[in-house]
């Protein structure tokens, strides 16, 4: 997977899970939403569109929406007591097919945003880079960048140990061990596994300076526990600042 | 008779096909939905509707809920407004929203439109309140709701199946929006279930008289319907006649929020007019159109004689105009989530109010004292898995006195095939027990014929794990009224911790409070009004009321006027008192 620097990678390889097992397949043309942290999404307010190459993988577009529902405009709700709460979840549906949208799946989107205009703008929006992205990709090299040796050769032998929030990291050579965090909370302060692994991808592509790809995680071992912070378990909610806390405690063991 | 195509047997016989296939959808959810607010409580409500290529009629519906299926036929309306000709036999539709089609969001309503002749449709379709669909609070139901975002997934008219196949990531959306999915997921097969069998049994109809034989039964029971609610009407005297109902207040801080409505009778049609309603409010009752028409059609309806048909046919002749903004017509995103019941009945009784003033002898409650106690939590028994509970008994007990029938209890009018969950069950399914359940001596609205009691319920968290409760009275400070001279019930309240230092007794609302395992919830729900004075309630009645409890000695004698002495076998009627009391009650 290649990725710009924010992407939440992990995030997106779980969403290309769900996307090659979708009911009766996605045709070059189509195209999958989703929001759902449970579906490798990262929190209700970030939507995913993922769309096929023809010549296989995915190509996938990203951003956050203003609101989607839930209990109060933005999705921001610290005491949110599950997922529900802080928005709609939009478990993969087929977004597009043939290259058009779905009528059903916009008027969900615009009755469930108190942004109705902002939200079709922005899944229309990823939707064209999405179909773009997977068009071009198709002539383009998608090999893997040099993150894993990169990696390897950064944290040989390295041992720290972090705390930021409920987030408890101990780094140990390329093992990346959070399973001291605390249990999950009846807030947002939650991350699931997948956005953990993206955020500690991310802050390692970002302090080596490395393409943020698939190759970054590949190289590493992330230990977490289910039912933590950092591995939530549904119907948690995910909108909190866990990922930053995971991006803190990695730099800091970095030093 | 020569069973040609129109006579009018065939005519009728369509007509019953239609009402008993709704019979037997509704015995198709009952049977395979799978939480209680389905098999226990019977809180859907089945029909049939018809699509004449520019109009929607509801044609048939099954025993029910009134206020769901009236309201139903705007959301088959509205399935022909977004999709237009492209409706397909073997397509299911789906639809909650309250500002597209809906009432409120908990009330989901599935379609299964069947090509009947050309341009023309016959829709199977199906109401129900299910458990749970996302939002701010589990259930829906929280006095602190403050926009129709919070109350839940909103569901526009989308298409759930296509030509008979399921859309899986549609299907999908929907159950995944829900604390109860597997639940949902079943009770939403129920409903498709519902609807296939409508369906099924509509084909073997066209099969049988011919599609234009069918058809002509539709209209010929709409026709008659509305021949016989025109004669009716024309009965009346015309002329214009004022009603209002109060609710104490809307959960967010604005107290008796006024429903006024007038209704005009003119020659064969009403016009039922509620300018001067009160502007929509912040708290979560106000009633969307579809709502407020059909807690209007169930007043009307109580009017009725009882062989007329429930059909559109009446509705033709019902112009409802509700100012957009007020209480009865809010815009979005108003939350509307208890309107169903509060301010739908508040709808109903201003209605009656009106229907009152010129025939009194129809008339009675159609409100609801409605004590709405939403529990849920985790239950150990069954693995910590997450639970919601709607405490229906305490709810639905309300009934008024009509003229020649004392109210009947365990019965609301606007809510009609709603029963008590049976405690057993409840106690099986929720971590709850319940330590009372029952009528309370003295508390029915006094009448000529007179209220149901006001009804009592207490029970305890179990379990391992805490309960958290939301709690919304009304009609404590407006209680049911009654009719004709009749006194209104009873008034509600709740008691959290009832008996402990830390008790607290509700007459508004209360979000959130947790019970520990062991602590109690005690909710008392008012009666039903009378109708008629109470002095001219039949003496032996009155004696029979005291010797069943419903009325103490004290009350027969301030309320009813009759004296009592100790007989032999306990209290009997001294009629030359009596007649004192009450000739000095008239003066």
């Amino acid at each position: 997977m290649a990725a710009t620097a924010a992407a939440p990678i992990a995030n997106l390889q779980a969403v290309a899970g769900r996307a090659a097992a979708f009911p009766g397949g996605l045709a070059p043309g189509d195209a999958l939403l989703t929001n759902d942290p449970y579906a490798g999404g990262t929190r209700v307010s970030d939507l995913i569109v993922l769309a096929p190459r023809a010549g296989g993988g995915w190509a996938a577009a990203c951003a956050p929406t203003f609101d989607v529902g839930g209990t109060r405009l933005g999705n921001d709700v610290p005491e949110a007591l599950d997922l529900f709460a802080e928005g709609v979840r939009l478990t993969p549906v087929r977004l597009a097919r043939a290259g058009s949208p779905d009528p059903d799946v916009l008027r969900v989107l615009r009755l469930n945003s108190r942004t109705p205009a902002l939200i079709e703008v922005d899944a229309v929006a990823l939707l064209d880079a999405a179909l773009r992205l997977a068009d071009r990709a198709d002539g383009l090299d998608l090999r893997l960048g040099d993150g894993r040796a990169a990696v390897q050769r950064a944290l040989a032998g390295r041992a720290r140990e972090a705390t930021v929030g409920n987030v408890v990291l101990r780094l140990a050579g390329t093992t990346f061990d959070l399973r001291r965090s605390s249990a999950q909370r009846p807030s947002h302060a939650n991350a699931t596994r997948e956005t953990t692994c993206s955020a500690v991808a991310r802050a390692l592509a970002d302090r080596l300076g490395c393409a943020l790809d698939h190759a970054v995680l590949a190289g590493l071992t992330v230990l977490t526990v289910p039912g933590s912070v950092v591995h939530c378990t549904q119907p948690a909610a995910t909108g909190g600042p866990v990922p930053d806390q995971v991006r803190a405690a990695v730099e800091a063991c970095l030093g | 008779m020569s069973g040609g195509p129109f006579d009018p047997i065939t005519m009728q016989v369509v007509r019953d096909s239609f009402e008993h296939m709704s019979e037997e959808m509704s015995d198709v959810v009952e049977r395979s939905a799978v939480h209680p607010l389905f098999q226990e409580v019977h809180d859907y409500s089945t029909g049939v509707f018809y699509w004449d290529g520019s109009e929607v009629s509801l044609i048939a519906r099954a025993s029910a809920i009134p206020a769901h299926i009236f309201a139903s036929v705007t959301s088959v309306q509205r399935i022909f407004e977004v999709f237009g000709d492209d409706v397909h036999d073997g397509d299911v539709f789906l639809v909650n929203d309250p500002y597209e089609g809906g009432s409120h969001t908990a009330d989901w309503t599935m379609m299964r439109p069947l090509p009947l002749t050309d341009g023309t449709m016959i829709i199977p379709s199906i109401r129900a309140h299910m458990s749970d669909f996302g939002g701010s609070y589990p259930g829906g139901y929280s006095p602190e709701l403050r926009d129709t975002w919070q109350e839940g997934f909103r569901i526009p008219p989308i298409r759930l199946f296509e030509r008979g196949a399921v859309r899986h990531d549609l299907w999908d959306l929907v159950t995944g929006n829900s604390r109860l999915e597997k639940v949902l997921r079943g009770d939403l097969m129920a409903l498709v279930g519902g609807c296939n069998v409508g369906a099924r049994r509509t084909q073997a109809l066209i099969e049988k008289y011919g599609a234009e034989t069918v058809r002509a039964g539709v209209e010929h029971a709409l026709d008659y319907a509305n021949a016989r609610f025109r004669e009716m009407v024309r009965s009346w005297p015309d002329g214009s006649y004022r009603g209002e109902c109060v609710l104490d207040h809307d959960f967010a801080g604005t107290r008796d929020v006024t429903v006024r409505v007038t209704v005009t009778v003119a020659d064969d049609r009403l016009i039922v007019d509620f300018e001067g309603s009160d502007p929509q409010t912040a708290g979560f009752v106000n009633s969307v159109l579809p709502n407020t028409s059909s807690h209007v059609l169930t007043a009307i309806y109580a009017t009725f004689d009882d062989d007329i048909p429930v059909n559109s046919g009446v509705f033709r002749q019902v112009e409802i105009r509700a100012p957009e903004g007020s209480v009865v017509n809010p815009l979005p995103p108003a939350p509307v989530m208890l309107s169903t019941v509060v301010i739908g009945g508040h709808v109903g009784e201003a209605t009656m109010r009106a229907l009152e003033q010129f025939v009194p002898e129809r008339v009675g409650n159609v409100g609801i004292h409605f004590n709405v106690l939403s529990v849920y939590g985790h239950d150990a028994r069954y693995g910590g898995d997450f639970y919601f509970m709607l405490e229906y008994g305490a709810s639905l007990a309300a009934d008024g006195g009509a003229y020649g029938k004392d109210g009947w209890g365990a019965w609301s009018a606007p809510v009609a095939k709603h029963t008590f969950a049976n405690c057993e069950t409840q106690e099986l399914q929720f971590p709850i027990l319940y330590e009372q359940y029952e009528y309370l001596d003295d508390s029915c609205g006094a009448g000529r014929w007179r209220g149901s009691g006001a009804f009592a319920m207490r029970c305890r968290v179990t379990g391992e794990h805490p309960a958290f409760t939301n709690v919304s009275v009304v009609c404590n400070e407006h209680p049911l009224p009654g009719y004709a001279g009749g006194l209104p019930g009873a008034p509600s309240h709740v008691v959290m911790r009832p008996g402990t230092p830390d008790e607290l007794v509700v007459t508004d609302a209360l979000a959130l409070l947790e019970l520990q395992p062991g602590e109690r919830v005690a909710s008392v729900k008012g009666g039903g009004g009378g109708w008629g004075p109470p002095h001219e309630r039949d003496p032996e009645a009155v004696l029979d009321d005291v010797l069943d409890g419903w009325v103490s000695r004290e009350r027969a004698h301030d309320v009813y006027a009759v004296a009592l002495v100790d007989g032999p076998g306990g209290p009997a009627l001294d009629r030359e008192a009596t007649e004192r009391l009450r000739a000095a009650r008239r003066a």
